[in-house]
């Protein structure tokens, strides 16, 4: 090693961009049949829903989204009974970044531990409890979101070119 | 005396400011015995609101040996100086002209190594330096480092110089890993502190009354509905 080369210290990262909203965001925002929540906006107000796009799906999984995890028969059971073990969890993560900029997952990928902090006390703020009407809605989003995936990777499957296990990753 | 960080003393940033009391901690600052830690702040204008974080405060020895805490502020502000001080240290010492150069040198290091630790743990609380998993090298580095100024007195020619400037560079990396890891060790230690906060609540009463403070017990609701 050259002693004269800027090379002791340890490797440094650029700074994070800035927060902004994406041309892809913005063109979903002005479209048509656009989902929203009734809550967790700013003051509490309505909010629509961002696309589940591949910086979110990314951000999910690194907060731990449960779904991307789930066996066939766990799966299956979520087309039959609509439900699984940690759909909360997944319901607040997923809405939770679909509800803000997708700057926000850049910063979940960055820390997702404090994310997954705010995330919580997002759904804490807007009063979502399980079981109560806000719970219900935001399962709601969730599912359509959801929904879309499943019925995107069954369309795959029925090209043969890709299973929806094997898409979800088994 | 001691000085009290607060949250605007280095940035409105709850994370930072935590940040910033760890870092000192791990560089060897001691919280003050009678830091509250955590204490919530508030007052007829600020008033008590579920989840609202209200204050915190560490306090704080103004300097530790021959380092003030003005100045690892002024680190964390922006950690580049001090990394540029350590960047060209192998060099400083590989050139050593005279005993009085050295001399300077040998003052001057435990300050760098030190603000360069520091630096470090700014940019890591900041996500801008990767944490990779902990290797023995380290703690030996760490100690080897701690011990670099005594080994520089004694280093008049120029190749005991030369054979320092290189082990400094090969210790340096694997000692700034430790600082981070005691760094974040001290920041979750703060930051557990801080999930405390709304156990207990001191709130400012102003014309000359002491803050009144209120622990968590059978009677806080009540206490606190009363109070705020």
């Amino acid at each position: 090693m050259d002693l004269g080369e800027q090379n002791l210290n340890l490797d440094i990262l650029e700074e994070p961009e800035e927060i902004q909203i994406d041309t892809q965001d913005e063109a979903f925002l002005k479209s048509d049949g656009v989902r929203k929540i009734s809550f967790g906006g700013p003051d509490g107000r309505d909010v629509k829903l961002q696309p589940f796009n591949t910086h979110r799906q990314v951000a999910a999984q690194k907060l731990g989204m449960e779904f991307f995890n789930m066996g066939e028969e766990a799966l299956e059971e979520f087309q039959e009974r609509e439900t699984y073990n940690g759909i909360f969890q997944d319901a607040v993560i997923v809405v939770y970044l679909c509800a803000h900029p997708v700057s926000l997952a850049k910063k979940a990928l960055r820390v997702p531990a404090k994310v997954m902090g705010e995330a919580l006390n997002w759904a804490e703020k807007a009063g979502v409890l399980v079981g109560n009407e806000k719970h219900g809605e935001l399962i709601a989003a969730f599912g359509d979101i959801i929904g879309d995936i499943i019925a995107s990777v069954a369309e795959i499957d029925q090209t043969g070119m890709q299973s929806a296990d094997e898409s979800l990753g088994k | 005396m001691d000085v009290g960080i607060g949250f605007r003393a280095v940035s409105g940033d709850k994370d930072d400011r935590i940040g910033f009391a760890a870092a000192a901690v791990s560089v060897g600052f001691d919280l003050v015995e009678e830091t509250p830690g955590v204490s919530n702040v508030y007052s007829e204008e600020n008033k008590y609101e579920p989840d609202k974080p209200g204050d915190i405060k560490y306090f704080l020895p103004l300097s530790k040996g021959a380092i003030e805490v003005s100045d690892l502020a002024k680190v964390w502000i922006d950690p580049s100086a001090a990394l540029n001080d350590a960047e060209a240290l192998p060099a400083r010492i590989k050139s050593a002209a005279n005993a009085q150069e050295l001399a300077a040198l040998c003052v001057e290091f435990d300050s760098i190594y030190i603000k360069a630790a520091f630096a470090h743990m700014r940019l890591f609380s900041l996500n801008r330096i990767k944490l990779p998993g902990h290797t023995s090298d380290e703690d030996n580095a760490s100690a080897y480092l701690d011990l670099f100024a005594r080994k520089l007195e004694d280093a008049h020619d120029k190749t005991s110089r030369t054979k320092l400037a290189k082990s400094l560079a090969a210790n340096w990396k694997p000692a700034m890993l430790s600082w981070l890891r005691a760094y974040r060790s001290n920041f979750l230690e703060l930051a557990n502190l801080w999930k405390e906060v709304p156990k207990s609540l001191k709130i400012k009463r102003g014309n000359g009354l002491p803050p009144l403070v209120l622990p968590q017990g059978p009677k806080f609701e009540q206490m606190l509905k009363r109070w705020t």
